[in-house]
């Protein structure tokens, strides 16, 4: 009897080794797509409470860019809200006496001004400052008008719309 | 006392390493967005444009954009509008549709005319919806091509303009 349950402890301690090998090629291979796929950028800089517009666009060109974003509440450049919006609108607190986005132009300036004291050619077409906006598409066209209004004067007269392919 | 040397033979034990990886991939998969991001040019307008209008082939072609539909505008500046150097077009909405395939096969029109023409200008009124201004310029930038067969490039330049408060 002792010598039977011997011989099954035995048998249950005699497993084959588990090769992992393949779990962790298939699992590598899976993380690197994830991270390939993955658009935390834009995620983080919109806050996601931006709802893009759609469109047939298939361009997706890589150019040096300001990101703003224009969600329903608030306008942000480069993550940090330079305005507020109040019922899609832009609030008037943030509008100064020439109808321009006070904050919002001044930061632009100083980007610009940085721009240029890096050595740039200017003049060449890859060179030109673009604003990357992500806008809200319900957002009226005059709040987005004065965003681009304003980045115009400041020297951002080129504009990106960031869309959802259809 | 002598301590038993560690045995080296004992077999691998993966699961942290499991847990560890399908955790990661639980938490990308939850920031991953399956969204594919791409990007509409516009301009808006100034001063220094006109000059890069080549006056001689190009006409000027602009959209307004309103209430009352589309309104499109091609005026050849080497002639005067009554000679016919002026055609225009209303395309009114339906309802709340817009003619968008209207516009695009009338500005192919046009393109097909004045091929070296690239560059249209919108004037949206301040109450169109982003999306509905996004939707015109998809439908200035191509248009089908007539009897089918794929999208041909029409005014890929976009200048967005506004109306004088």
């Amino acid at each position: 009897m002792e010598g039977g349950i011997r011989k099954k402890r035995h048998k249950k301690h005699h497993t084959e080794e588990l090769n992992i090998i393949p779990l962790i090629d298939i699992t590598a291979n899976l993380l690197f797509f994830l991270m390939v796929g993955m658009d935390l950028k834009e995620k983080a800089e919109a806050g996601e409470k931006v709802e893009l517009p759609v469109s047939s666009s298939k361009s997706q060109e890589e150019v040096s860019m300001v990101r703003v974003a224009v969600t329903k509440e608030e306008l942000l450049l480069e993550g940090v809200k330079q305005a507020s919006l109040e019922g899609g609108k832009i609030a008037r607190s943030d509008i100064n006496k020439d109808g321009f986005l006070g904050k919002l132009r001044a930061e632009l300036e100083k980007k610009r001004k940085a721009i240029e004291a890096s050595g740039l050619d200017m003049t060449l077409e890859k060179n030109k400052p673009v604003v990357f906006m992500l806008a809200d598409r319900s957002l009226e066209y005059d709040t987005v008008e004065l965003v681009m209004r304003t980045a115009g004067s400041a020297g951002f007269p080129r504009f990106r719309f960031g869309v959802l392919s259809k | 006392m002598k301590r038993r040397p560690a045995s080296t033979d004992q077999p691998l034990n993966v699961t942290p390493l499991i847990d560890i990886l399908s955790n990661i991939v639980f938490f990308l998969m939850l920031s991953i967005s399956f969204v594919h991001l791409r990007m509409v040019s516009a301009s808006i307008t100034q001063a220094s444009d006109s000059n890069d209008l080549d006056t001689e082939t190009a006409l000027t072609v602009t959209v307004m954009m309103g209430d009352y539909g589309y309104r499109a505008n091609a005026r050849d500046p080497q002639k005067k509008p009554t000679e016919g150097g002026e055609e225009k077009k209303d395309f009114p909405k339906v309802g709340d549709k817009w003619d968008n395939d209207g516009l695009a096969a009338w500005l192919r029109g046009i393109k097909l005319r004045a091929p070296k023409s690239d560059s249209v200008i919108i004037t949206p009124e301040p109450s169109v919806p982003l999306s509905r201004v996004v939707d015109a310029m998809d439908h200035c930038r191509e248009a089908p091509v007539q009897g089918g067969g794929g999208m041909m490039p029409t005014f890929p330049k976009v200048v967005l303009s506004s109306l004088v408060k």
